[in-house]
């Protein structure tokens, strides 16, 4: 799979919005598997979901000098 | 703490940079390719642990759990999640197209690129100025940082001023025997100290408090609060143009870009990139939580007495020599900075100050700038000058209105010298006159974000009204990403 430079772009705006979830910044009680903080599960999930887009990224960008 | 334990395990920890400053020195050869970019021959692992040891401060283990204290879980997102994209985004796309031209002209200093690229003196001189003006500052926090967490954590045993000397004493011994090899290899070792460190004193403080399950569940009922960002400062403004001021100026910090263009090829670099990100969670994600079960476990603490809450935790749950290996933890992570950032500059001055000279005399004239300007700094921070570490927020934000720079350099061919100096020297001037007291409107963000608009657009117009630069010159620093294997 390879992205194209502007699905890049969006899914890069994408993550950025969602990381910006300044509307649900009140404290969410709810413990994941009854021991880790949403909020930290959340974030957590954000990255592996950045590293994929990286990925994509590098592939789409590097492979005509690879 | 006490005092033989602390003694073995910091000079154990001492003993090991010198061997590996003496191993690096002897393995080394006599020329400014191999003193100041150690042959760009690292691989991976060590790429990694270098660019991540270089990366991360005393910050991240005295102040982060203290913000954490205060603010909750959400800070995680602040300073860990958003850092953990940027910076690697910034790696895949700047950092890749420096290491290439890096290796495909010899390229050292970000300055001798960049004036290269223009075919402009002026240009060089401007960014090797504001780079030594936004480095020399977080020398000396290092070795303040460094001399107060030894006086402190030894409780008064070192005194502040022998502690600041022998941070530098060390650190200028094995930085200028090693270079970057030397350096890269420290920071493999530092960097192995502090995050096995962390991950042993997060899993040994929650086991203490009864588990993780039990912390959390106190945590909804006692303090849930934390659950989320209470940072006061942290509004949706901030929040939103945070990563500006740090995780996007990363690739800017002249001690990474040169890290940068050790990587021995595209596949390291590559892999360093994907592992990067899972770092900085390693990194992060400990550092808040000790924070966060803090607050449950010593609640009260008001201001700055929270950055103490890693000592305190330590102390009162783990064993004496975890102690000791904590304020090894600390002063490696102090060092694992200081050390990048005394090479890059004498590199600098010997790259960009004495061209003719850098690539014969290259090693003798970086040893020698290593040793003045540690000597100049130690100095320096024996008088605590107040009001530094006020500079980082500064620097950092410094740094980040040169990370345009480089992307026009990269991207833009039409841009020109004359653009780059208009719009570096506004951009720059404004952000210097709002923290001397120009307290322009900066819409609920960081004083930056206007200062990066205004620098960006400056040099854009300026570029367009100037004549383009010659096409040799557009040649020479073609597409990056289409150029061929080097």
């Amino acid at each position: 799979m390879r992205l194209s430079r502007a699905s890049a772009v969006l899914a890069i705006l994408t993550l950025y919005l969602l990381h910006n979830n300044w509307w649900s910044w009140q404290p969410d009680f709810t413990l994941l598997f009854g021991s880790i903080p949403f909020e930290l599960v959340y974030r957590i999930l954000w990255v592996l979901v950045s590293t994929g887009v990286l990925w994509l990224v590098m592939r789409g960008w590097w492979r005509q000098s690879e | 703490m006490n005092s033989f334990v602390l003694l073995l395990v910091f000079g154990l920890y001492i003993l090991t940079l010198v061997i590996i400053g003496v191993f690096s020195y002897r393995r080394g050869m006599e020329s400014a390719e191999d003193y100041f970019m150690a042959g760009r021959s690292f691989g991976t692992f060590v790429l990694f642990m270098s660019l991540f040891g270089t990366n991360v401060t005393a910050f991240a283990l005295i102040g982060m759990p203290g913000i954490a204290y205060h603010a909750g879980i959400g800070v995680f997102g602040y300073f860990g999640a958003i850092g953990a994209f940027v910076t690697p985004l910034s790696f895949i796309l700047i950092g890749y197209p420096i290491w290439q031209l890096g290796k495909r002209h010899g390229y050292l200093t970000p300055a001798q690129m960049f004036g290269e690229r223009w075919q402009s003196a002026a240009v060089s001189y401007l960014l090797f100025g504001l780079l030594l003006w936004y480095t020399i500052p977080y020398v000396i926090i290092g070795l303040m940082g460094g001399g107060i967490a030894i006086e402190a954590l030894s409780g008064g045993a070192v005194p502040y001023a022998l502690a600041a000397g022998i941070v530098a004493a060390v650190t200028v011994v094995y930085t200028s025997l090693g270079g970057m090899r030397g350096t890269a290899w420290t920071n493999v070792f530092q960097a192995t100290i502090f995050l096995a460190f962390l991950i042993v004193a997060c899993i040994g403080i929650s086991a203490k408090l009864g588990g993780i399950k039990l912390l959390h569940t106190r945590l909804v009922s006692e303090a849930p609060q934390l659950l989320g960002n209470q940072h006061p400062r942290l509004t949706p403004g901030i929040w939103a143009t945070g990563f500006l001021v740090g995780p996007a100026s990363v690739i800017a910090f002249p001690h990474m870009f040169m890290r940068l263009m050790t990587a021995r090829s595209p596949k390291a670099l590559r892999r360093t990139i994907f592992v990067y990100p899972w770092g900085l969670v390693l990194l992060y994600v400990p550092i808040t939580l000790i924070g966060v079960w803090g607050a449950l476990d010593i609640p009260g603490l008001i201001g700055k007495e929270s950055d103490k809450i890693l000592p305190m935790l330590v102390e009162r749950h783990l064993p004496i020599w975890l102690g000791a290996v904590g304020l090894a933890a600390i002063l490696a992570a102090v060092m694992s900075s200081l050390d990048g950032q005394l090479l890059t500059i004498s590199t600098m001055i010997a790259v960009d100050i004495f061209p003719h000279k850098a690539y014969k005399a290259g090693p003798r004239i970086g040893r020698l700038g290593v040793i003045l300007l540690a000597a100049a700094a130690l100095m320096v921070s024996l008088f605590r000058p107040a009001g530094i570490f006020d500079i980082s927020v500064y620097a950092f934000s410094g740094y980040t209105l040169i990370v345009p720079v480089m992307a026009f350099g990269l991207f833009w061919k039409r841009s020109t010298a004359t653009g780059i100096l208009i719009g570096s020297i506004l951009g720059h001037g404004l952000l210097a006159a709002y923290y001397l007291g120009l307290k322009y409107p900066t819409f609920g963000t960081f004083p930056v974000f206007p200062c990066l608009i205004i620098e960006s657009a400056a040099v854009a117009l300026g570029s367009l009204l100037t004549p383009p630069p010659a096409q040799e010159v557009i040649a020479r620093f073609n597409h990056p990403f289409n150029l061929p294997d080097v």
